[in-house]
């Protein structure tokens, strides 16, 4: 039998056929679209709304009438309050703690790297878990003025993630931004806080207006597994949540 | 990255990443699977990966987890995995050297499998698997030489030496 090692380092693969490039491209851009699909279709269905009696009075005019002057694009009409029933805390431990307000529970590798309401929010609800051993985990929905308020937000924190990341990239303490199926509206990232293997692993998700933050506490970061598996409890943890923020999108639930 | 760049990153990487990410996994068609689908992604996001140091790292990286992920779901669910990508593999049958070493491969611990093949597959430097990785350049030699010599064991030469 051949070296194990001298096998490991001419290991190919047999030839295999790939789709070609463009498919492949074809395939992101629908990624692309399908994360941004939700929004789309809930504002077309508000404009639907408004704009099918403007068609029918049109319908019913003499030609002899005035035209009507275009009507301004309808606006959307954005939730600037968390209602009392939202599940903020859905998937989270029976004595979990809520609060009208907001303070940090992680710790962060850079400085500033984390989301911070920064007084630009309309409201805002924190719900946090202290757990009995270590770690914890708290959840916060914050409402921003606009949906363009709240992807300012989004996409400042990801540049602070990214750029955290770039610089902390093989220490000890450092940012690492996970690959996520809930697409461009949202960033997860693990923040390593040593080799020890302790991690915070934050969830971000907007939908319209709102920011949903969401972090956990976990050990056994240095395996790239694990860092995935309490990604994926994270999502999981809040799916309910995320599916009940569609009130704070243009459309309808 | 415009299409003509992500392309030529296509066509030079993907064999060589499948190749990483199924010694990884120890299924060849799940592997080509995993690695299309991470590049749909690279290039739905190709402004990150603009930004990214080493974006092969980053599709490699991300092919895997969705491996993994996938092998989850389907253990949990019980389904058979999804085939939102991906023709129909047309392979050569493989030898039986390469069927023994992917059949060793796959009794490895997760991690020591994952460093051997960073370092001897995807000849990445101690230093490149240890960030890649997350952890540090000490664990990574420790966990290429039990992997080695657990590998020569599982393979029946206990004999072949490597510095």
């Amino acid at each position: 039998m051949p070296d194990p090692i001298d096998e490991l380092e001419g290991f190919t693969m047999p030839h295999t056929t790939p789709l070609p490039p463009g498919e492949v491209r074809r395939r992101g851009d629908r990624i692309r679209r399908r994360n941004n699909a939700i929004a789309a279709v809930g504002g077309l269905a508000v404009i639907a709304a408004i704009a099918t009696p403007f068609a029918v009075m049109a319908n019913d005019r003499t030609s002899s009438e005035p035209p009507v002057a275009p009507s301004p694009s309808p606006s959307v009409r954005w939730v600037h309050e968390i209602p009392a029933s939202f599940p903020l805390t859905e998937g989270m431990p029976a004595s979990t703690k809520t609060r009208d307000d907001y303070e940090q529970q992680a710790v962060d590798v850079c400085e500033s790297e984390a989301w911070n309401p920064d007084g630009t929010t309309t409201d805002i609800r924190q719900a946090i878990y202290t757990g009995e051993i270590e770690g914890g985990a708290d959840r916060t929905l914050a409402l921003y003025p606009s949906e363009r308020d709240a992807d300012a937000a989004l996409q400042a924190l990801d540049a602070n993630v990214e750029g955290c990341a770039a610089q902390t990239t093989g220490k000890n303490r450092s940012a690492e931004v996970v690959p996520s199926e809930i697409g461009d509206g949202s960033i997860v990232y693990a923040d390593h806080m040593s080799d020890a293997g302790d991690m915070f692993v934050h969830q971000v998700v907007r939908v319209g207006n709102a920011l949903l933050v969401d972090t956990t506490y976990a050990m056994g970061g240095g395996d790239p597994q694990v860092v995935q598996q309490t990604a994926d409890l994270l999502e999981e943890r809040s799916t309910d949540v995320v599916a009940a923020m569609c009130e704070f999108g243009p459309g309808d639930c | 990255m415009d299409e003509r760049e992500f392309d030529d990153f296509y066509s030079a990487s993907f064999q060589r990443v499948t190749a990483q990410v199924y010694a990884m996994i120890g299924n060849r068609d799940e592997a080509q699977e995993c690695v299309q689908e991470a590049f749909a992604r690279a290039w739905a996001h190709r402004r990150k990966l603009d930004r990214a140091e080493h974006p092969e790292a980053w599709v490699r990286t991300t092919a895997y987890r969705l491996a993994v992920s996938r092998w989850r779901r389907t253990v949990r669910s019980r389904r058979p995995v999804d085939r939102a990508v991906g023709l129909p593999t047309e392979t050569a049958a493989p030898s039986e050297a390469h069927v023994a070493l992917v059949a060793a491969l796959k009794r490895l611990p997760e991690a020591q499998r994952q460093t051997l093949v960073l370092h001897h597959i995807a000849d990445l430097p101690v230093q490149e698997v240890a960030r890649e990785m997350g952890v540090p350049e000490g664990t990574v030699k420790a966990r290429l030489s039990r992997g080695r010599t657990a590998l020569a064991a599982l393979l029946g030469t206990e004999g072949a030496s490597h510095a």
